[in-house]
């Protein structure tokens, strides 16, 4: 049976502003001007999957806070705790796959710029035509 | 209390019997007084009497947590490590906490944040394929705007402006994509979890090194949830577009709901003598 209470309720939302804060943190990080660098790809890719490693965390505490109110006991929030293991599985991952994401928004970012650059040839062109007689 | 009885326990003198930590072994009895909270080697069916010493053969092997059966001989050494009993642990430790049906508890917990998360994951998806959508339309009808080289400005319709809506419009819901990545990977971690607290998903493996060499025996199971949840997590990290991000998020939700339910994985692998057997 459910028994959230004021702290409960507060503890939840403490940790999920915590949380928002990483995913805002990883949002910055990934709002990047392309092209970028290999190097700082890989180090942007690293610390956005430490990021969603803390995020995991956080959901962890979130899940013991829930498991604490549905027992009532306080210890019981442990319980939630084998979760971590899978944490660093989560940072494999996120780091991975962001890593991936970065290259393919810089190729979807060429693609942008080339299509854009290729109507403003276009339209140039189209001006510079002499008139027809 | 003594120490340093039958294989190095503490003897509890005042009931007679050896404190192997996780339980008490009886010495008159030859047996555990307790069953095991975890089933190491559940293909094996001695392993499945879960009072029994080392799979009834002490000679062989010993206990030395009262878990995990381990045996040191002349003719090698053999140990074995499961998760399949993940759930038992979890209700001894809610036993210990006063709680019960605690692996109820902790994997009901865990499946309700795990699909919140997959919910929200879906309405974030769901709001960047609407804003790629606009783009598109916006960009084939009304036209995409693009900045000339000398500070004036151009508007493009048709195919062109579409996929220069497409395009703008991906790269900006960027914060979108990787929110939805985040919350789906919270909602496979919750959801892994809850399957191997259940023994849907799990492992078990057992070594053996011996004069003839090394040999590794794992079996791992991947229960219909974590499969979904975890091909899900996967593609969305990988793929950056915001249709099939929103495609697999939905089939995410959907078998968190049970409306997609793949058949369970289960794998044997034998490695010995540097050759792997995959059953």
């Amino acid at each position: 049976m459910m028994k959230f209470t004021f702290v409960h309720w507060l503890l939840i939302l403490l940790l999920g502003i915590l949380a928002l804060g990483c995913l805002v943190s990883a949002i910055r990080l990934f709002n990047v001007k392309y092209p970028i660098e290999r190097k700082e790809q890989f180090r942007r890719s690293l610390r956005i999957g430490g990021l969603a490693a803390i995020f995991s965390f956080i959901v962890v505490l979130i899940i013991g806070v829930y498991i604490w109110a549905e027992t009532g006991v306080l210890k019981s929030m442990i319980l939630a705790f084998p979760g971590l293991c899978l944490v660093p599985f989560i940072f494999a991952i996120s780091a991975l796959g962001t890593y991936v994401q970065f290259f393919w928004y810089a190729r979807l970012s060429k693609y942008r710029d080339d299509l854009i650059q290729r109507q403003i040839e276009r339209l140039e062109s189209h001006d510079q035509k002499p008139p027809s007689r | 209390m003594k120490n340093g009885h039958f294989t190095a326990q503490r003897e509890e003198a005042t009931l007679g019997l050896y404190d192997y930590r996780a339980r008490f072994y009886a010495p008159l009895l030859g047996r555990f007084i307790q069953p095991d909270s975890l089933v190491p080697g559940a293909g094996n069916p001695l392993a499945w009497d879960r009072y029994a010493y080392a799979n009834n053969n002490p000679i062989i092997y010993n206990d030395p947590d009262g878990h995990w059966p381990c045996s040191f001989s002349s003719s090698g050494f053999s140990c074995s490590i499961s998760t399949f009993g993940l759930g038992s642990v979890v209700n001894r430790l809610g036993e210990k906490l006063g709680v019960e049906n605690a692996s109820d508890i902790v994997s009901g917990a865990m499946s309700n944040i795990g699909l919140g998360l997959d919910i929200a994951a879906e309405a974030v998806d769901f709001a960047a394929s609407a804003i790629v959508t606009t783009g598109i339309v916006v960009g084939a009808t009304g036209g995409a705007v693009i900045t000339l080289p000398g500070g004036g400005t151009a508007v493009v319709t048709g195919a062109a402006g579409a996929s220069v809506g497409w395009a703008t419009a991906e790269l900006g819901i960027r914060p979108l994509i990787i929110a939805g990545n985040f919350l789906a990977s919270g909602a496979t971690l919750t959801t892994v979890l809850s399957e191997l607290i259940s023994g849907d998903t799990g492992f078990e493996s057992t070594l053996v090194i011996s004069a003839e060499g090394i040999e590794l025996n794992s079996q791992v199971a991947v229960g219909s949830a974590s499969q979904v949840s975890i091909f899900a997590t996967t593609a969305g990290w990988i793929s950056p577009i915001a249709y099939p991000s929103l495609l697999i998020q939905t089939g995410t939700v959907l078998g968190d709901l049970g409306v997609i339910s793949p058949p369970p994985i289960k794998m044997e692998f034998r490695l010995k003598r540097g050759e792997l057997e995959v059953r």
